[in-house]
């Protein structure tokens, strides 16, 4: 006890420690730094009302991202509108029904999926793109379609929602469901009594970062064929499409400094979507945790 | 015929439970005299919740449980594939530990047992719902503020409160595991208060960890121990001349649960 009192070498160690620490955050932060600075100086030129506003052209700097944008608008809409109610209602069966079932059947179907569902999290998106090349794109003959982009992206935020809101339901305290169940409530009256609303900012912060996954995808959109020259807004189903990570990269793959400039203006636009999404579900996390700790010491 | 519903609105017979394996209640056979409180005292782990919330199907929801012998309400079986459990439940109402309200106000607190049963006539709602919380004593502190927060309230009365939502449905047996937990005595008092009036009318059953609430309150006493009813009797006989050793040495001190 005394040693490490008396500055002797444990007390070195530690403060040698945190300096390594601290020495790491500052790197990343130099990294980081260095990258926004870049992209600043590349796209914020180039970021005008005219980029914002205007279609693709085959001179660079006429160029505009309007198309590109839409595009990724309204595949988020899309995959929020397909996804959210088919995970959130898929993890309340998984969790409420499949979990603590009494029957061994259900339990096991319930594992099996569990299983299932933690392999498809992990599977690379370059694998959703090939699927929904071939189920939606060729076999359900959609075309290249913003229809099946938003369903091939959906299929990838699917499980990634139902494990976030399995979470959210899995911590939520159990005592007001049974309250509900003593009371003469059915299972799904109980639940909505006492899970849901103490399970809600798990469940929006959940699809939020699902959406904000999926939103920033380029691999699947190449697979299902977004188009890269577009001078119209996707404005049917089966319109094709075009989104800002695709431009992104058909920009800054091509040699001209004029299409870099343009990328990285691109990146610029995509950037505030999925902070928006990161932003909504941190936001509402603090302000919910907030309010129960006022609950609490009441 | 009387006789046999005054001594036994609800009965056990060979009453098992077993979770994952694990046999929590083995062979109870009780009978809940009508219109009279009974106690349920014993160590921790010796069952005394899992009994109660077998009386009234919560084991349903228990995963990997199981439940032979058998819980009879006015003579019929509370397991039988007939019986509704949601009615079983609104009949054998029960308060839980821990006075857990919604996210509600007091007043939509109380009624949620009526609301959820189909009721849309407001002002029966309204008016079940006052008598509700004056049979808690709760009606004069709390009927000018019924759009208040529950949460807003203090722990004694949310205690009561939940009393008053179980007893919204009119349930002819009221089970309540620890009615006062960690309260003061003043507000164990007024509890008592209230579960004395309330036996007038309905039958009820306490699990308690206090011998003194128990030997207070009850008719009857039950003495649980790992699983087994040790001893069953009249109140006054069952603390002042018990038959059994185990319930001698429980009452002195000499045996303790099985601390979990």
């Amino acid at each position: 006890m005394r040693r490490i009192m008396d500055g002797s070498s444990p007390n070195r160690l530690e403060k040698w420690f945190v300096l390594l620490c601290q020495g790491c955050l500052v790197l990343f932060l130099l990294i980081f730094l260095s990258f926004l600075l870049l992209l600043l100086i590349m796209g914020l030129p180039r970021l005008d009302w005219e980029f914002i506003f205007g279609f693709q052209s085959r001179f660079p700097d006429q160029s505009g991202a309007l198309s590109a944008l839409t595009g990724t608008c309204e595949l988020v809409l899309l995959v929020l509108l397909f996804a959210c109610p088919i995970g959130i209602a898929a993890a309340f069966f998984i969790q409420e029904y499949g979990e603590n079932s009494s029957s061994m059947a259900l339990r096991m179907i319930s594992r099996f999926f569990d299983l299932l569902l933690t392999s498809m999290e992990g599977l690379p998106s370059v694998v959703y793109g090939f699927l929904g090349l071939a189920l939606f794109v060729n076999i359900l003959s959609m075309g290249r379609s913003l229809l099946a982009a938003a369903l091939t992206l959906a299929s990838m935020a699917v499980p990634i929602i139902i494990s976030n809101s399995r979470n959210a339901l899995r911590s939520v305290s159990r005592e007001k469901q049974e309250t509900a169940l003593c009371l003469g409530a059915t299972k799904w009256q109980a639940f909505k009594a006492g899970v849901l609303p103490e399970a809600l900012p798990g469940l929006v912060t959940g699809t939020c970062l699902a959406m904000g996954r999926v939103a920033g995808e380029a691999a699947p959109l190449l697979m299902v064929g977004a188009f890269s020259y577009m001078t119209f807004v996707p404005d049917r189903l089966l319109s094709p499409f075009a989104a800002l990570p695709v431009d992104i990269y058909n920009w800054t793959v091509q040699a001209g400094g004029g299409e870099h400039a343009n990328g990285s203006a691109a990146i610029l636009l995509l950037i505030p979507i999925l902070v928006f999404f990161n932003a909504i579900s941190v936001i509402w996390r603090r302000h919910w945790e907030k309010q129960t700790a006022e609950d609490k010491a009441k | 015929m009387k006789e046999q519903q005054d001594e036994s609105i609800l009965k056990t017979s060979s009453l098992s439970v077993i979770f994952s394996k694990k046999q929590v209640l083995s062979g109870v056979d009780l009978a809940f005299a009508h219109r009279k409180i009974t106690s349920v005292i014993g160590p921790s782990g010796s069952g005394k919740s899992t009994l109660l919330r077998a009386l009234n199907r919560m084991t349903d929801f228990v995963p990997e449980v199981q439940v032979e012998g058998d819980v009879s309400f006015k003579g019929h079986s509370i397991f039988d594939d007939q019986v509704d459990a949601a009615d079983i439940r609104r009949r054998i109402g029960m308060v839980s530990q821990n006075s857990v309200v919604f996210r509600k106000s007091i007043f939509e607190n109380v009624a949620y047992g009526l609301r959820i049963k189909g009721s849309h006539d407001s002002g029966r709602i309204e008016h079940q719902v006052a008598e509700s919380l004056k049979k808690v004593h709760l009606w004069d502190a709390l009927k000018d503020r019924l759009d208040h927060d529950a949460s807003d309230i203090g722990r004694e009365q949310q205690q009561r409160l939940c009393m008053a939502r179980a007893l919204v449905l009119s349930p002819e047996v009221l089970l309540i595991d620890e009615p006062t937990g960690d309260l003061d005595s003043g507000s164990t008092n007024r509890i008592e208060v209230v579960l004395r009036e309330l036996r007038d009318e309905r039958t009820i059953v306490i699990v308690t960890h206090s011998l003194h609430q128990a030997a207070r309150i009850s008719d009857k006493t039950a003495f649980l121990h790992f699983g087994k009813l040790v001893e069953y009797r009249d109140t006054r006989r069952f603390f002042t001349n018990p038959v059994m050793k185990l319930t001698e040495d429980y009452l002195t001190g000499r045996i303790f649960g099985d601390e979990r």
